[in-house]
């Protein structure tokens, strides 16, 4: 049989059903990484018409156009829905779940159905904290949401239980998003590839998804104690019957800090696949750069209480904390030079990826030393809760995350569409997003060492800071246009594009040894790997083409996935796949019901809700995989 | 091609048990803070439990959380024989599992009942992270059970690659639950030293 | 060494150090915490034995587990990652062989960063003024 054959058997197995129907019982990775790109994209709109509405309140002293109400709502909502609706989720949802298996020459992800899942729920948990907004009591007390100010006392009403019972819920898309990143990188990458051998990227994703795994659950005890004091009574954070308001914030930072590790580290693996491609050159110190991204998530779990200096804990305490932020700085140093090194040696071609490459570290550099300084704790103390924090955290996240997410836009824009995108539109994006992110976030240093407090709604005139704010509020504007015309040349090159072909940079990854777009079945034959940057062994790329020209590793008589051994990736068997299923948006729905229920106070109800759940989980068990052997 | 030798076809049973191992590792996380929580709250406190609560009983709740301990051993049996295909020898192992995981709970729940008229997790912080930590414990114990019937109800039609798989995964749930169970009643008991 | 020894001190390289200062860090820290509260300033906490204490069994662990790494980097010294070209007389990425030496390398950097923060906290800890608020 010729691999034409092959591949026509494949593409049998593995399509979808057509319509929208394939789309709500998807399992495709690829699939559910889109879905995860265009709502993000929306939740992301919402979230930067939140900063703009903001700083149009900034723009001047004394305005008015929100109160301060209003304003509260905005910069929590800000901060939500950026942090764990856009960022994590674009990353691990969008850029993972499309690009996590297609790296590792998987045919999917270790758990498919689960994949959708994740999903379903996020988008449920979306829908849920935006109708907050929607009905006028959207979450109004930080995106950090300190008690006692959150507590029942001081904050009645609905907007705090949105907050509680949103997040357990997004932290659930998310905790099975990271079990199932790991246990993929761990038993599915192709036989051969041994952690040595394992992409960068995967290095990334591997260590953001520990993270995610161990500092998700910090958060959700955290909110459940919140709204079990809130609506049941109890007293974890009330200081008068034995509680502590300070619990609250150890147990959030334990969650957060890491947390904003876990927003920056996936960058970190899209920034490591793009310096490859356009430098020609393997990245400098390799099993450095690894350990390094592991590192900063592992020694990232050590440093919450940097986020607390100014709470009064005891100097003996807050040490173990100094020490470990100042490790913290170093393996993102290592990993800033290699990067830098592997640019200076390499043969760097400035196209758009790169170039948003280059303005990410300029930026996480810049974003870093402000960091540094907040180790101190004398100094922390002083720049606590002003501009200059804001200043700090911006240039990191928007730096840090969000550049590298526009230059993997680009980047993988042609493996995902098939389509080239224009060129000279797109470093004119870069440009203007350059100079409107640091024209917007620059000057909240100055103003925040002058003293501006964060999470005010409005400041007196006669301080100096107008000027500052006036700069800022033009900085968001230019910003927007930048990222307009980014969205819009990428629509405008998915109709219009020349053809792309399947490897137009000559990339390092076992993506571009594929079709662009990628087949539903990823790779006709699974690869043979000899390195990290297998797209340049030429000479394995044509063992590939003798197997599948003679059938061997084409695993086409199910949806067969290879599973290898986790360290040096020995073939160990052949799994057989779940493919298109309902169950998952089923179980996403009964979810949402108990959520919903839990929000209204029916606590019967939510009882037999989550008995609801329960059948549907059992109902998805009832699927099994066609038995060979035993 | 030592890389590619024919390997036997399944239906990932490997996978299952390293899933398993992600809800484990997240669960376990998860009793790790509200033990962390348990204990940050007890430091800031002169007295513990406060004045008027009752401290827990020591001997009757160790020996229960002993006797759940047990049963970590027909569980692990009950795999082993699914892995020699013994599907009759996994099915009675696994209900005498059930017999003593119900016969726990139902216990449990009279008596969490019967100190919530003594005392209750409005009354004050040591109250409350007792009642959560406890409950929290009984509902992981709960599901276990769900988890233990759902299997023997899959077993009534006989025993697969898949089967094997299920029973491999809700005993490797068990001995986690089991050994959850343990540190949470060491970790409530620590009031009475 | 037989290649399965190797790899049980490669382990012991990359996980021992990391477990260590993870153990100083919550006990140092929950040590602190206690001994700072209201309750645990009468359970006569020794704050600087215990944090010297700490220190020492932190530091001889991550000792250990540098000296594992740099073994293991000795021993694989004729391997590449298995991300170049096979050059003369090395051994272009055989496995396990690069993996471990890949290993013991990021071993051998992290270890040293560990070393550093264990110190620099818990000599900290001793020289700062006990349960002055920070």
């Amino acid at each position: 049989m010729s691999a034409a054959v092959y591949e026509e058997r494949l593409e049998r197995m593995w399509q979808s059903r057509p319509g929208v129907l394939g789309w709500v019982m998807t399992t495709d990775h690829k699939r559910i990484g889109l879905l995860y790109f265009w709502t993000t994209l929306v939740l992301f709109a919402a979230g930067g018409a939140e900063a703009l509405l903001i700083r149009t309140q900034l723009i001047q002293p004394n305005q008015h156009l929100v109160g301060p109400a209003t304003y509260d709502e905005l910069f929590t909502m800000h901060g939500v829905t950026m942090i764990f609706f856009f960022i994590i989720p674009m990353t691990t949802g969008a850029f993972g779940n499309y690009l996590l298996p297609l790296m590792i020459g998987a045919r999917d992800m270790a758990f498919p159905r689960l994949n959708a899942l994740s999903y379903w729920i996020f988008l449920g948990s979306g829908l849920f904290i935006y109708t907050s907004l929607f009905l006028g009591m959207a979450p109004n007390a930080g995106w950090f949401d300190y008690v006692p100010l959150a507590s029942r006392q001081f904050d009645p009403g609905h907007a705090i239980d949105f907050y509680c019972l949103g997040i357990i819920f997004n932290g659930l898309a998310s905790t099975l998003t990271a079990g199932n990143f790991i246990v993929t990188i761990l038993k599915l990458r192709a036989p051969g590839m041994s952690f040595n051998r394992m992409p960068l990227f995967c290095f990334a994703f591997l260590a953001a998804s520990w993270g995610l795994l161990f500092a998700l659950p910090s958060l959700s005890a955290d909110t459940i104690f919140l709204f079990l004091d809130r609506n049941i009574g109890t007293h974890f954070f009330d200081v008068a019957k034995g509680g502590s308001t300070l619990l609250w914030q150890h147990l959030f930072w334990i969650f957060g800090h890491p947390e904003v590790y876990i927003l920056i580290v996936p960058a970190f693996g899209i920034a490591t696949e793009i310096i490859p491609a356009f430098t020609q050159r393997r990245v400098v110190a390799f099993p450095l750069v690894a350990v390094a991204e592991l590192l900063v998530v592992f020694i990232g779990f050590g440093v919450w209480a940097h986020h607390m200096f100014a709470t009064g804990m005891p100097t003996v305490t807050v040490i173990f904390f100094a020490a470990a932020t100042a490790a913290v700085v170093i393996p993102s140093t290592i990993q800033v030079f290699a990067w830098c090194m592997t640019f200076i040696t390499g043969n760097a071609q400035f196209k758009t990826p790169l170039l948003f490459i280059a303005g990410f570290i300029f930026m996480f550099v810049a974003g870093g030393l402000t960091g540094i300084m907040f180790l101190a704790v004398p100094f922390d103390q002083q720049v606590t809760d002003t501009y200059f924090v804001i200043a700090h955290f911006h240039y990191i996240i928007f730096g840090a995350a969000v550049f590298p997410i526009f230059g993997g836009m680009y980047f993988w824009f042609p493996k995902v569409t098939g389509k080239l995108y224009f060129e000279l539109p797109g470093q004119i994006s870069f440009w203007i997003i350059f100079l409107g992110t640091n024209l917007l976030f620059f000057p909240m240093h100055l103003v925040g060492l002058a003293g501006m407090p964060r999470r005010n709604y409005t400041y007196p005139a006669g301080l100096g800071w107008g000027a500052d704010n006036l700069a800022e509020t033009i900085g968001s504007y230019i910003t927007t246009v930048g990222i307009l015309l980014l969205l819009g040349n990428l629509v405008v090159s998915y109709f219009r594009g020349p053809p792309a072909g399947a490897d137009p940079w000559h990339g390092a990854t076992l993506e571009w040894t594929i079709p662009s777009p990628p087949p539903e079945y990823n790779f006709a034959v699974i690869p043979k790997v000899s390195s990290a940057y297998a797209n340049w062994d030429v000479e394995d790329r044509e063992e590939d083409r003798r197997r599948l020209a003679e059938g061997v590793m084409v695993l086409d008589e199910g949806h067969e996935q290879p599973v290898s051994s986790p360290v040096d990736g020995w073939f160990a068997e052949i799994a057989e796949m779940p493919h298109d299923s309902l169950w998952p948006i089923v179980l996403a729905v009964a979810l949402s019901v108990v959520f919903v229920l839990l929000l209204l106070h029916l606590w019967m109800g939510t009882a037999f809700a989550l008995a609801g759940v329960m059948l549907a989980l059992l109902g998805w068990h009832g699927e099994e995989p066609e038995e060979t052997d035993a | 091609m030592s890389d590619y030798a024919a390997g036997v076809r399944r239906g990932g049973p490997g996978l299952a048990v390293w899933g398993m191992a992600m809800l484990v590792a997240s669960e376990a996380t998860l009793f790790g803070t509200f033990i962390g929580s348990y204990y940050y709250l007890r430091f800031g406190a002169q007295h513990w439990p406060p004045p008027g609560t009752p401290e827990p009983r020591v001997v009757v709740p160790l020996i229960l959380a002993g006797v759940l301990a047990t049963t970590s051993l027909p569980m692990q049996l009950a795999a082993m024989a699914a892995r020699r295909a013994r599907l009759w020898a996994a099915r009675l192992l696994l209900v005498w599992a059930l017999v003593v995981q119900v016969g726990y709970l139902v216990y449990e729940v009279h008596d969490y009942a019967r100190q919530l008229q003594h005392s209750a997790p409005q009354d004050n912080a040591y109250s409350s992270i007792y009642y959560t930590l406890l409950g929290a414990d009984h509902v992981h114990v709960a599901v276990g059970i769900v988890l233990v019937v759902w299997l023997l109800w899959k077993l009534l039609r006989g025993l697969t690659t898949y089967r094997l798989g299920a029973v491999q995964v809700v005993a490797f749930y068990w001995h986690a639950v089991n050994l959850l169970t343990l540190v949470v009643v060491g970790v409530l008991l620590s009031a009475t030293l | 060494m037989t290649v399965r020894r190797l790899g049980i001190v490669q382990w012991i390289g990359v996980v021992v150090a990391p477990l260590a200062w993870t153990g100083q860090h919550i006990v140092g820290y929950g040590v602190g915490q206690a001994r700072c509260s209201a309750a645990g300033a009468h359970w006569g906490i020794g704050f600087d034995t215990w944090q010297l204490a700490i220190l020492a069994v932190a530091g001889l662990l991550i000792l250990i587990s540098e000296a594992a790494a740099v073994t293991v980097f000795l021993a694989t010294r004729e391997v590449n990652y298995g991300d170049g070209p096979a050059g003369e007389g090395r051994c272009a990425g055989v496995l396990p062989y690069s993996r471990l030496h890949f290993f013991a390398t990021a071993a051998m950097v992290a270890n040293v960063l560990f070393l550093t923060v264990i110190f620099l906290d818990g000599l900290g800890s001793v020289f700062s003024s006990l349960c002055a608020q920070s």
